[in-house]
């Protein structure tokens, strides 16, 4: 007997046999339920399909008829409001450290970027002008994102291994989301900034902002907008 | 045994199930009812939750493979299971003979 299939492509988990349409609405009502990571999701709900899969079976072979069989199991698991508080905190963790690894690897090339290695506001023949507001802009974004870095780091820590010692709760993981949407659009609005008042930025130096700061920063301050509503 | 009273002993419990050898989670939820003799009554969704933070903290680790013909996210407990399940048996100890020496007959 093989009730339950999920699809490849992250939709929620279907019943290919023709007595399952209970546990395929309930799964569809966790599926609804539930928010973060559509990997992490689809992942727990083909692990959820699977248990309410076996938990069937061994009801059948215990003797009872496959709807009965289905709804012992669906109860043993316990109904939508009861599970899916824990699923979603799984769910939020995911989310969390997919935004904080997301930022990091955005961030750690920028100094690289720009100041160290490639130099590309050098290149592009961009003069940082020698002013007050410049300069300040300067250090916010070198030690202030050294700052958001580490912070992300220990985020990282927090969700992973620390959880041997601290459980993350839904206000850590909406703090750390926050100040991770914080951070990344700080460092958008001041690379910005910084290149509007440099003199003689090209429009090349413009298109390597665009590519390499603004939109992998964008991309993390969705990803933690998204990680602050699965918390 | 309700659910309440399992708080804070549901992660030593699955890391000792896991202790003979990988398990899938429909797996892992039998043998902790057959090793309870069928007392631990808790909504079996509420082990994946503690299965996922087990595996985040890195005490179990995971994969997918073949169980009976069919794929399931199987889990192994780890080095570092091994060590938390050992200090969870120590602390389990004390606690035990703490609250059985006060709760023991008056002599």
């Amino acid at each position: 007997m093989s009730l339950l299939r999920v699809f490849p492509d992250g939709a929620a988990p279907v019943v290919s046999g023709t007595l399952g349409g209970m546990t395929d609405a309930y799964l569809r009502r966790l599926d609804a339920t539930l928010a973060g990571p559509r990997r992490a999701r689809r992942d727990l709900l083909r692990e959820v399909a699977d248990h309410l899969e076996d938990a069937t079976e061994a009801y059948v072979a215990a003797g009872y008829d496959e709807p009965a069989a289905a709804a012992l199991a669906r109860r043993d698991f316990g109904t939508v409001a009861e599970v899916a508080p824990g699923l979603q905190a799984t769910l939020g963790v995911a989310a969390a450290r997919r935004s904080l690894l997301l930022f990091v690897l955005a961030c750690v090339p920028q100094a690289f970027l720009w100041d160290g290695g490639l130099a590309l506001a050098q290149t592009a023949h961009s003069e940082a002008p020698d002013t007050l507001v410049y300069r300040l802009l300067d250090a916010l974004v070198e030690q202030g994102g050294f700052v958001a870095l580490l912070v992300a780091v220990a985020g990282l820590v927090l969700t992973g291994i620390g959880q041997r010692w601290v459980r993350p709760a839904p206000w850590m993981l909406r703090t750390v989301s926050a100040s991770t949407l914080t951070a990344a659009v700080l460092v958008i609005v001041t690379g910005v900034t910084m290149t509007a008042m440099s003199n003689g930025a090209e429009p090349l130096l413009w298109l390597e902002l665009a590519l390499l700061m603004v939109l992998p920063l964008a991309l993390v301050a969705r990803s933690a907008r998204a990680a602050y509503a699965a918390a | 045994m309700k659910a309440d009273a399992l708080r804070g002993h549901l992660d030593a419990l699955i890391l000792a199930v896991l202790e003979r050898g990988p398990l899938h989670g429909y797996a892992i939820i039998e043998a902790l009812a057959a090793r309870s003799g069928g007392a631990l009554d808790l909504p079996t969704g509420t082990v994946y939750p503690a299965l996922r933070r087990l595996e985040a903290a890195g005490h179990l680790d995971s994969s997918w493979s073949d169980a009976s013909g069919r794929r399931r996210r199987t889990y192994t407990l780890s080095r570092s299971g091994r060590k938390a399940l050992a200090a969870e048996r120590a602390a389990w100890v004390d606690f035990t003979r703490v609250v059985g020496d006060v709760l023991g007959p008056a002599t």
